[in-house]
């Protein structure tokens, strides 16, 4: 868990509470003719809000509390008794958040960019960039995998499994015409 | 029990037709490649494998994602025992005791011992499952809405304290997905909730798309950001890899670990929300607590592997019986195979086990069939399965995303869709920073429609009288159950510190 000062730790408790009252104030406005005597839809994300309001001041009371959120032991802790301290050798102390950031920025580039320039260029694009940006430095399998994987996914999903994958605009759309007339694609 | 069998024994008779057989020999390499390969957990490969199965007809898309399931409890042994490297969180107590045993130079022993337990926890539970299984839909066919609203809450809160870490956020966790279950039309009244005028939210969140994102995409940015790792097997020492088979004195001295790790893994595969890894931990934990060499354990002996991977597997049979017979995931790869079924039009329950019995008993048959195949590649095989280390984790992880993306595109070809995936990626991943365990947020997406319907039937049959929750046997005494599942952690660790304190003063 990130953070060690008390506004690290109950500020997703905070935040979460605030989303939460402010759809339990939606579902409490939720447009339909009530019923007398008959419960509405609006009771059952309303018990749901509710208790997640008040996991959360839990939460907030716990992090301010404590030297560290713990929010009670579970079973499954308790009778595995070793997963504490067992040690599985796969701890991963360094972490680059700059990178998952991108990382993300990659992924709703992606999605933009998909219907416009088409699946093929646009997952090679993407194929080739994600492993530079985990790091990867060997050119060849940065290149083989790009290709092959753009390739083989479109080859495999539109002419056996039968997904309409992106096509995108012109120019691209000739190209990925063009790339399914040379896999036999109709 | 004679027509349990001859159905079981047309089940076999389905599962050798060509396709169904190829789908299950695939599904099992598939799912020992997904196990030991550090990069892709089970639960993931068999939501990747998902949108694969679509061309294909119900049997053998069960078949194969069942086969996975089945197969991925066993794979990731051979990397914990061999390298320290485990393919699997089911695999972490493999790394105690098996790890030790192959630094003496016990491999082929600890492999051996792994195999014998997966053969005989599979094969236990699957006969248990197939007991068990019509008893059962039977007396769900007498069930009604209080009582499943009372098992499914059982699985929701089970799933919060069993969970490893916070139950606060565990519990917020499932909440936030029982929520998300609750945006787009709600099915009683046809009213949009939450869906703010938005078509993609208006047909609602599809709980594939939360388990695909929060799983399958958080998972690569959270590798993303602590660096992939590529452990080579020239670094790790894979020269030399065979198994040994333990004798029938050695197996003999192990019969009460047999039974008592069988026992824990069905029971925990019964429990909805509970899967392998936790069956793994609490078989490990109970044998350090009550085996005949406990005091033993974590130095390296046979116990320390059998008792884990022998509830590992057997979990499967368990939980397969909520989800053949109620239509109850029991596990999140239960959850998927339950989301190939409603794919291809069909919803498990008591009424497809009696109605549709084929399908219900050559899924399994596969199980049985798929035991014996996976202890007989993993047995020939093990050379091969393990080079899969060598494939670096950056190129696995790209390739990991683009399933995500494409298996998103191929439920409705519909590029909204692949917002949704990015989004619950992003979550997952905050998840994991915050300390958010992700499987109660997918458990809690998944039963929140059942929980919700069955909470709204009772409440409207029963003129708001919520005390009958309560009132009926059945559905009092689970939902008791479930309350003190919920509490009694808690009740036991503030118990234990005013004795603590107590003792100090």
């Amino acid at each position: 868990m990130i953070g060690t000062s008390k506004l690290a730790r109950t500020m997703p408790f905070a935040a979460i509470m605030a989303v939460s009252g402010y759809f339990y104030y939606l579902a409490d406005h939720l447009d339909y003719a009530p019923m007398p005597g008959r419960v509405g839809p609006d009771l059952w994300p309303k018990i749901i809000l509710g208790l997640m309001i008040a996991a959360c001041l839990v939460g907030i009371v716990n992090a301010v509390r404590a030297r560290r959120t713990t929010g009670g032991e579970s079973l499954f802790a308790m009778l595995a008794g070793e997963t504490e301290t067992g040690g599985d050798g796969t701890e991963q102390t360094r972490s680059w958040p700059y990178l998952a950031l991108a990382g993300i920025g990659l992924f709703i580039a992606y999605v933009l960019l998909l219907d416009i320039i088409g699946f093929v260029i646009c997952t090679a694009v993407l194929i080739a960039a994600f492993l530079y940006l985990g790091r990867y430095r060997n050119r060849t399998v940065i290149v083989l995998a790009s290709l092959v994987g753009s390739l083989g996914f479109f080859f495999v999903f539109r002419r056996i499994v039968y997904v309409s994958l992106p096509l995108g605009r012109e120019p691209f759309l000739s190209l990925s015409v063009w790339l399914m007339q040379v896999m036999g694609m109709s | 029990m004679l027509d349990i069998l001859q159905h079981l024994g047309a089940g076999f008779i389905e599962v050798f037709a060509p396709l169904n057989f190829l789908a299950l020999i695939v599904g099992l390499m598939l799912g020992l490649f997904v196990a030991v390969l550090p990069g892709l957990t089970l639960v993931m490969g068999v939501v990747l494998a998902l949108p694969f199965t679509y061309g294909l007809g119900l049997t053998a898309a069960i078949v194969l994602l069942t086969a996975m399931y089945v197969s991925g409890t066993y794979g990731g042994a051979f990397t914990s025992i061999l390298f320290r490297i485990p393919g699997e969180p089911m695999d972490v107590p493999l790394l105690w005791d098996g790890y030790k045993m192959a630094q003496r130079g016990e491999a082929a022993k600890a492999l051996g011992y792994t195999l014998f337990a997966a053969l005989v926890g599979g094969l236990i539970s699957a006969s248990v499952m197939v007991m068990l299984a019509q008893p059962i839909a039977r007396l769900a066919l007498t069930l009604s809405a209080p009582e499943y609203f009372a098992i499914i809450l059982f699985g929701l809160t089970s799933v919060v304290c069993l969970g490893g870490g916070s139950q606060v956020n565990a519990f917020i966790s499932l909440l936030l997905g029982l929520f998300l279950s609750t945006v787009g039309v709600d099915v009683t009244y046809g009213v949009e909730r939450f869906s703010f005028g938005l078509p993609v939210l208006s047909d609602g969140i599809e709980y594939i798309a939360v388990m695909v994102g929060a799983y399958g995409l958080g998972e690569v940015i959270i590798r993303l950001e602590h660096g992939f790792q590529s452990p080579s097997l020239k670094d790790v020492g894979g020269g030399g890899v065979k198994t040994r088979l333990p004798n029938l004195r050695e197996l003999s001295a192990l019969k009460a670990t047999f039974a008592r790790s069988s026992i824990i893994g069905i029971l925990v595969g019964i429990v909805p929300g509970a899967g392998a890894t936790i069956a793994s931990f609490v078989s490990y934990g109970v044998e350090g607590q009550y085996g005949r060499r406990r005091d033993q354990i974590g130095a390296g002996i046979p116990e320390g592997i059998v008792a884990p991977q022998t509830a590992a597997t057997s979990s499967v049979g368990g939980a397969m019986i909520p989800l053949m017979t109620m239509g109850i995931p029991g596990s999140g790869a239960t959850a998927i195979i339950l989301g190939a079924f409603l794919l291809h039009g069909m919803q498990p329950g008591p009424q497809v086990f009696f109605n549709s019995s084929e399908i219900v008993y050559a899924v399994f048959a596969s199980i049985f069939l798929g035991i014996i195949g996976m202890c007989i590649i993993g047995y020939f095989f093990i050379k091969l399965l393990v080079k899969v280390l060598d494939a670096p984790e950056a190129v696995v992880s790209a390739f990991v995303v683009m399933f995500c993306f494409i298996g998103a595109l191929a439920a409705r070809n519909n590029i909204n869709d692949l917002w949704m995936i990015v989004s619950f990626g992003v979550l997952g991943w905050l998840f994991e920073k915050y300390g958010f365990p992700i499987a109660p947020l997918v458990l809690g997406s998944i039963l929140g429609p059942l929980a919700e319907s069955n909470f709204m039937t009772t409440l409207i049959s029963y003129q708001n009288d919520w005390t009958v929750f309560f009132t009926r046997p059945v559905s009092g005494i689970i939902i008791a159950l479930s309350i003190l599942a919920l509490v009694f952690p808690s009740l036991r660790s503030l118990w234990h510190r005013r004795r603590a304190s107590g003792v100090a003063t």
